[in-house]
């Protein structure tokens, strides 16, 4: 199932296309230069309609570039190539136009302690007021909404401060979700929650996904996971997609290998794709050589 | 459910409580000065001024003289100045995340200073002149050194790093209060009081004039101010989920700080350096109200102007006839009430 | 409370009122209110003991109190009785030899000086103390005055200013005796380690401690009978000015004042005021005057009060004139203005008290009211004072300006 087409490898070379989906998120030629140093280079995927998509790829190879070229702002200028989103242009004509198009959920919030709940998640509004006008109940129904959806509503006069951090993950969520737009990226809102937050926010993406019809793009570290929620896997090698597809076909014994440099087995339990690493004798799994690049 | 979420907006009785506060202070202030006048008097004299009543109600001219041309003046310069140095002060503290920053802050109060002391030392007849440079060299100066600021901020640090814009305020305001110390240094014994005097802020010596100089500063400053509101709470969460929201942090930062400097110095400019209001009104209304600027820059606009007004209140008349500075008076009332107010407060600060 | 609230603000106050040079000094080295207190509290340790000295000194003699006539011009006989008081406290101690004058002892301005022979190199920083002793006839002994000593113009003027930190710096022009006005950075102990010596003349604050300073300015520089005479030349002449004014300002009010923005002013407890007083003159700061002389009012109260005759001390630091006091914002209401009886004066008026400067003020202030004080409240004037001396005495007004109305 593998739709990585090299059919016609001098014209569409490095095209992920995903053939049975509606495509919302079109990337075209996307490379990223910061410093003189290459940080993405000529990436091209699409992405179909309510499909959550995993990213996944080592430290350092540019998952985060490539989440932060979906934001508009200051470090625009290192991007080149094209983004559409629903039929439209990224960035769009004004920074706060492309704010509809995209929300994002940074991997470390910057939490306001003092700030109430009600207000944080206000915050995501800020593209739909306009400057002058006192807030709208309009906004408030969407807040009061998103908060009920992501069982919140309790919080809502609680500051920031007073929440746990599976509780901040949600609120900062919601905060994305109260952006309303079709696109959603998170940039590892997996890190730091036990498992039973990283299954919980894990389980929302894909309930909006499947319920709401939301596109989310999300980088993930633990490939199991992103195996068994995602619709489909962007593997990142070095500043270029190694691999885009359905998780069956991306994760290959091989694309690990040369993602990851790590060899692993692959195990099928109950009909669903397990990844474990091989461990040599001694419970050691790298050769010694790699210890110095911890 | 959604019917329970609560508007974390303003809402109209908390402005209706500071309206119904700044025109209490205003009428209290106006009528029971030292001058001994009778409400009705106070009355009268003002409405013999305004449009379409303008009739004459038989109130003697010194009366007239004392209401119009002294204490309302005096009365609605508070008003204005004692707003922009709060909504100023709530706004450098939304833009630099920091308690302690104040509407001097970024050299706005040195280069006033300079500009106040190169008039005072080197031009003192102007001071005679119909049309007074006083403020307009207090203007200036506070203006050139905030842009000074900017520059040096800009080019030590990157443009979304406000603490290099913080270094630069404090190294530009070192240098212009040396620049200033020095010219003092040259003068005589009289010129140094009158910069000392100007230094303390004062609105003894208020007029129409100096109503009208500076409220078409103060009300586009408070008009982009209060607009930007919002997006004071937005630049909280960092440059980057801001820009995620629409806003362009570093434009919204700039607008702020150009729009408040551009008014604090107006009210510099015509009353001085008066203290502490910026700093302790909008507290005051954080502790109160909550830290979102959506609820503390309007009330402190109307809050600051009461209580400058009545800080002014209590400046002419704690001594009466003789006249307190009104920075002493902003710290005697403004430090324990704020002090009470902590202790009250069982948000966190 | 109210009354610890009033002086609890007056701790804070005194560093911002704009008066006399013992007050300026303070402005001149530092803004700080702590530094204020604290000099204050260093200010009169330091004269403490003096004050025990002295007091232990008049109860051994008599309890003849030395009479502080503030308001009054001492009678032609008090002046002899006030030399002796002088003698008799110690503030002048010539040598027990008779025929010699020298070493003197002088305490002024709360230090206790003895010089030991004819100072021939004097250093004068103090504006009043040079005109006194041009007054005296001692201008040759002089050899420096400092840069606002104005008068008289032949003076030896140096670009000091009183507020030199080093007394090295004195050192080239080898004085024998320095006249300072104030003890700016400990300059008497400076002075005194070189084995200079130095005399404290501050500010006076009425008619009767010029003619001490006088006084005790003729000891030091061997000119006692001159100075003597000084004194009694000077009270004639106020004697004079008062006697021809006579009781036809008496109860008008006047305001002195000294800068437009703060309103400052001064009391009828200054040496400015005292002049008023001496034509029975009321000054409307005086229920401002609660910590300071040179108080800050409030522009209500000066309207309210509405005074017959307004000084302007401020013509020349701040421009100030009968027209720019005229057209401030609801000023043009008060009696003075509409009855042209508003007069712009040289700012040192208020802060330099030479013989010179007195006399021309006095006389200047005679006239003027001798000339319009019909004017002045046109209501309360009446048949009794219709006839008018007119004496109107052509003084050579080079401090004083001339009134902007005629």
């Amino acid at each position: 199932m593998k739709l990585f087409l090299s059919e016609n490898p001098s014209m569409e070379k490095d095209r992920h296309i995903d053939k049975d989906g509606d495509p919302l998120v079109r990337v075209t030629g996307m490379s990223a230069v910061r410093n003189n140093s290459l940080l993405l280079q000529d990436i091209s995927f699409e992405i179909s309609k309510g499909h959550l998509v995993g990213l996944i790829g080592k430290n350092g190879v540019g998952k985060t570039t490539l989440i932060e070229a979906f934001i508009e702002g200051a470090h625009r200028h290192i991007y080149q190539g094209n983004i559409e989103i629903a039929g439209k242009a990224f960035p769009a004509k004004s920074i706060r136009e492309s704010a509809k198009l995209v929300a994002y959920v940074p991997q470390r919030p910057n939490i306001p302690k003092q700030m109430l709940v009600t207000d944080y998640i206000l915050l995501g509004r800020t593209a739909y007021q306009s400057y002058l006008a006192h807030g709208s109940s309009q906004d408030l129904a969407i807040v009061a909404e998103v908060m009920e959806q992501l069982n919140l509503s309790q919080f809502a006069m609680n500051v920031m401060g007073e929440l746990s951090g599976g509780e901040l993950q949600r609120v900062v969520i919601a905060r994305a979700l109260a952006q309303k737009t079709p696109f959603l990226i998170l940039d590892e809102p997996t890190t730091s929650l036990d498992i039973y937050y990283q299954l919980a926010v894990l389980d929302l993406l894909r309930r909006l996904c499947l319920v709401q019809d939301v596109t989310v793009l999300c980088s993930l570290h633990d490939i199991n996971l992103a195996s068994k929620y995602c619709d489909r896997l962007v593997m990142l090698g070095q500043n270029s997609i190694l691999a885009y597809g359905r998780p069956s076909a991306v994760l290959t014994k091989e694309n690990i290998k040369r993602a990851f440099s790590v060899d692993v087995d692959l195990h099928f339990v109950n009909g669903e794709l397990m990844v474990m690493p091989q461990l040599g004798e001694e419970g050691l799994s790298l050769p010694d050589s790699d210890l110095g690049r911890l | 459910m959604s019917s329970n979420l609560q508007a974390t907006d303003l809402k109209s009785r908390h402005i209706l409580y500071a309206v119904v506060f700044v025109v209490a202070v205003v009428i209290f202030a106006a009528t029971t000065g030292p001058a001994q006048l009778s409400i009705t008097q106070v009355f009268q004299a003002t409405a013999m001024h305004l449009p379409f009543i303008g009739r004459d109600f038989h109130v003697s001219s010194l009366d007239e003289a004392l209401v119009w041309q002294l204490v309302m003046p005096r009365i609605c310069l508070g008003l204005l100045v004692g707003a922009m140095l709060a909504s100023a002060g709530a706004a450098y503290q939304g833009i630099f995340l920091n308690p302690l920053a104040d509407p001097y802050l970024l050299g706005v109060a040195s280069g006033a200073g300079l500009g106040a002391t190169v008039i005072l030392i080197f031009l003192p007849v102007a001071l005679s002149w119909s049309f007074n440079p006083l403020p307009l060299a207090a203007f200036f100066g506070a203006t050139v050194a905030v842009l000074l600021t900017f520059i040096l901020g800009k080019a030590a640090g990157s443009v979304r790093n406000t603490s290099s814009l913080l270094l630069a305020g404090i190294a530009i305001a070192a240098f212009f209060t040396a620049v200033q110390t020095f010219l003092q240094q040259r003068s005589s014994v009289g010129q140094i009081q009158d910069v000392y005097s100007w230094i303390l802020g004062s609105l003894a010596t208020a007029g129409w004039s100096d109503v009208t100089l500076i409220l078409p500063y103060v009300g586009l400053t408070v008009f982009i101010l209060v607009s930007m509101r919002r997006l004071l709470d937005v630049l909280a969460v960092g440059d980057l989920e801001a820009q995620s929201f629409g806003v362009k942090a570093s434009t919204v930062r700039n607008i702020i700080i150009a729009a408040a400097t551009l008014g604090t110095a107006a009210a510099v400019s015509v009353s001085g350096l008066i203290g502490f209001v910026g700093i302790i009104v909008p507290h005051v209304i954080r502790l109160i109200m909550g830290p979102s600027y959506k609820r503390i820059l309007p009330l402190s606009i109307l809050y600051g102007g009461g209580f400058l007004v009545l800080a002014d209140y209590l400046a002419r008349t704690v001594l009466y006839p003789e006249e307190v500075p009104l920075g002493v008076i902003t710290a005697f009332l403004g430090a324990p009430f704020f002090l009470v107010v902590l202790r009250a407060s069982k948000r966190l600060v | 409370m109210g009354r610890w609230l009033v002086s609890f603000f007056h701790c804070f106050l005194g560093a911002d009122k704009r008066g006399a040079n013992q007050l300026q000094n303070e402005f001149r080295s530092e803004v700080s209110f702590i530094r204020y207190t604290y000099k204050h509290i260093t200010a009169i340790l330091c004269v403490l003991p003096l004050v025990i000295l002295l007091a232990a000194n008049s109860a051994a003699a008599s309890a003849k109190p030395l009479v502080h006539h503030r308001h009054q011009v001492v009678g032609s006989d008090g002046v002899s009785a006030l030399v002796a008081d002088m003698a008799h406290f110690g503030l002048i101690k010539q040598a027990p030899a008779k025929k010699k004058s020298f070493p003197v002892t002088i305490t002024a301005g709360g230090y206790k000086e003895t010089i030991p022979t004819l100072p021939t190199r004097i250093l004068c920083l103090s504006a009043s103390s040079t005109q006194m002793l041009y007054a005296i006839g001692a201008m040759h002994q002089v050899v420096g005055v400092d840069r606002y000593s104005i008068y008289p113009k032949s003076a030896p003027r140096t670009s000091f200013t009183g507020y030199e930190t080093s007394a090295e710096d004195y050192l080239p022009l080898h004085p024998d005796l320095v006249i300072l006005a104030f003890n700016e950075s400990n300059m008497v102990a400076q002075l005194n380690a070189l084995h200079i010596p130095v005399l404290v003349m501050p500010a006076a604050s009425d008619i009767h401690s010029a003619y001490i300073q006088l006084l005790q300015l003729g000891a030091a520089t061997g000119h006692s009978a001159a100075a003597k005479q000084e004194v009694v030349k000077l009270n004639r002449a106020l004697q004079h000015a008062a006697s021809e004014v006579g009781n036809r300002a008496n109860g008008l009010t006047y305001f002195i004042e000294l800068s437009p923005s703060p309103l400052y002013t001064a009391t009828s407890d200054t040496f400015i005021g005292s002049i008023f007083s001496m034509f029975k003159m009321k000054d409307i700061a005086n229920a401002a005057g609660h910590g300071s002389n040179y108080p800050e009012i409030n522009a209500s109260y000066l309207l309210k009060s509405n005074p017959d005759m307004v000084v302007l001390a401020d013509t020349i630091c701040c421009g100030q004139s009968a027209k720019t006091f005229a057209t401030r914002p609801g000023y043009s209401v008060l009696r003075a203005v509409h009855t042209h009886n508003v007069y712009g004066v040289n700012d040192s008026v208020a802060s330099e008290w030479g013989p010179h400067t007195l006399i021309e003020f006095a006389n200047y202030l005679a006239g003027v009211l001798l000339k319009r004080y019909k004017t002045m409240r046109p209501h309360s004037f009446h048949v009794q004072n219709r006839v008018l001396v007119h004496s109107e005495k052509k003084s050579n007004l080079r401090l004083v300006l001339a009134p902007a109305y005629r």
